[in-house]
């Protein structure tokens, strides 16, 4: 049967306008279905992550109780925690355990005769008086004080000599 | 010649109006969506990772705290002496004579001050000693005493010599401080001991411990005569 229009062509829309309007509606059918798309994404992304959360946040209560029952353990190991910082402070502090240390084992090293009659040891400095019956046993002291890589300074701060009692020497020992 | 024909273009229009409004209805709605939706799966999403940040962290403090549960009570009391929490003179000196008596020398003298400084949270209580032996003994005791817990620092040290006889006067300085007042919050995390930490605690586990006797209580006894015990 053959189709007949009666309008008059006067009415009827422009063929540009038509292929506007045929393209605007291809833009909307795929901006539609990218809508849509894009929502189903997000409504799984949406339920997803509160599963995860509700999951997550599930596993982090049990954690606590059981943290919670530990409660003893912690308060003990934050006491070693307190108490090993202290006691770091209190090893590492000034204190003449160095300098006797350091004194005894240059007094080992002393030659037979020489006497160690008075020491001070201070956080930094050690004051000995020594005494030497004679100029052979004052050498062989003078060459151990020298040799020592104990002290980075040996002061002799007096030195007097006696016929009866020998060589009396102060030294200063300093780090 | 164009002639201007209204109805032509209000057909026009009318062809156009339709989809273009739908269009703008779409966009209009995917603004808004984006806007919602997007904000809140990327809120949710970063809730998720705050949870599972604290998941990880409480998981790692069980853990530590799991695998310490046996020795942190021993620990706990090891530190504990070497820095008490109270003055600790009467159990220095009580360290100070054992070693005197292994060494070989004699205590002469010894009083305990009052705490007399505060340094870092660190209280130090003064402790005068004076010793008398042979010097070898008295250096090598001074040496030790490095080695005793509670922990001591040697303040100043004066060595006398005289026909034979040594005696060293001492001023021994004692350490304590207060223990932790809180706990930090259940979440926050616990790491294990670091190398250094370890390191100070095989010191002080090293060193000389002193010797606590439990007296127990004794009685009731029956008393036969009750006018005499």
């Amino acid at each position: 049967m053959v189709q007949i229009n009666l309008l008059p062509t006067d009415l009827a829309p422009r063929p540009s306008v038509i292929r506007v309007s045929g393209i605007v509606k291809r833009i909307l059918v795929v901006g539609f279905i990218i809508f849509i798309l894009a929502g189903a994404i997000a409504a799984a992304l949406y339920l997803f992550y509160s599963r995860e959360l509700s999951d997550s946040k599930a596993k982090v209560s049990e954690l606590k109780t059981n943290i919670k029952a530990l409660e003893v353990t912690e308060t003990r190991l934050i006491l070693v925690r307190d108490r090993l910082e202290k006691a770091g402070l209190i090893l590492g502090a000034e204190s003449s355990m160095d300098e006797v240390e350091s004194a005894a084992k240059l007094v080992t090293n002393f030659p037979q005769g020489v006497i160690l009659s008075d020491a001070k040891f201070q956080k930094e400095t050690s004051d000995l008086t020594l005494n030497s019956p004679n100029t052979t046993v004052l050498r062989e002291l003078f060459k151990v004080l020298t040799g020592s890589s104990l002290y980075k300074n040996i002061d002799m701060t007096s030195f007097s000599f006696s016929p009866q009692g020998g060589f009396d020497i102060k030294i200063q020992l300093i780090k | 010649m164009k002639i201007f024909d209204p109805g032509s273009i209000l057909t026009n229009v009318r062809v156009l109006i339709g989809p273009t409004a739908f269009l703008g209805a779409l966009v209009i709605l995917s603004v808004i969506a984006l806007r919602v939706g997007v904000s809140r799966v990327v809120f949710l999403r970063t809730q998720v990772a705050e949870s599972k940040n604290e998941e990880r962290h409480l998981t790692e403090k069980l853990e530590v705290l799991k695998s310490s549960e046996a020795s942190a009570l021993p620990l706990a009391d090891l530190s504990l002496i070497a820095v008490p929490s109270d003055n600790p003179a009467l159990t220095i000196i009580s360290q100070v004579k054992a070693l005197a008596s292994q060494k070989g020398i004699a205590i002469t003298s010894f009083e305990a001050k009052q705490a007399s400084s505060v340094e870092e949270d660190i209280s130090k209580t003064e402790i005068e000693l004076v010793l008398a032996g042979e010097m070898r003994s008295l250096l090598d005791f001074l040496q030790a005493l490095k080695t005793i817990s509670p922990l001591v620092t040697l303040d100043q040290t004066t060595l006398r010599q005289e026909s034979g006889a040594a005696r060293v006067d001492v001023l021994l300085l004692g350490n304590f401080a207060s223990l932790p007042q809180t706990l930090p919050s259940l979440s926050s995390p616990f790491n294990e001991l670091t190398a250094e930490e370890k390191d100070i605690l095989a010191k002080i586990s090293s060193y000389s411990q002193p010797q606590f006797t439990e007296v127990l209580p004794s009685g009731p006894y029956e008393r036969t005569d009750l006018f005499n015990f």
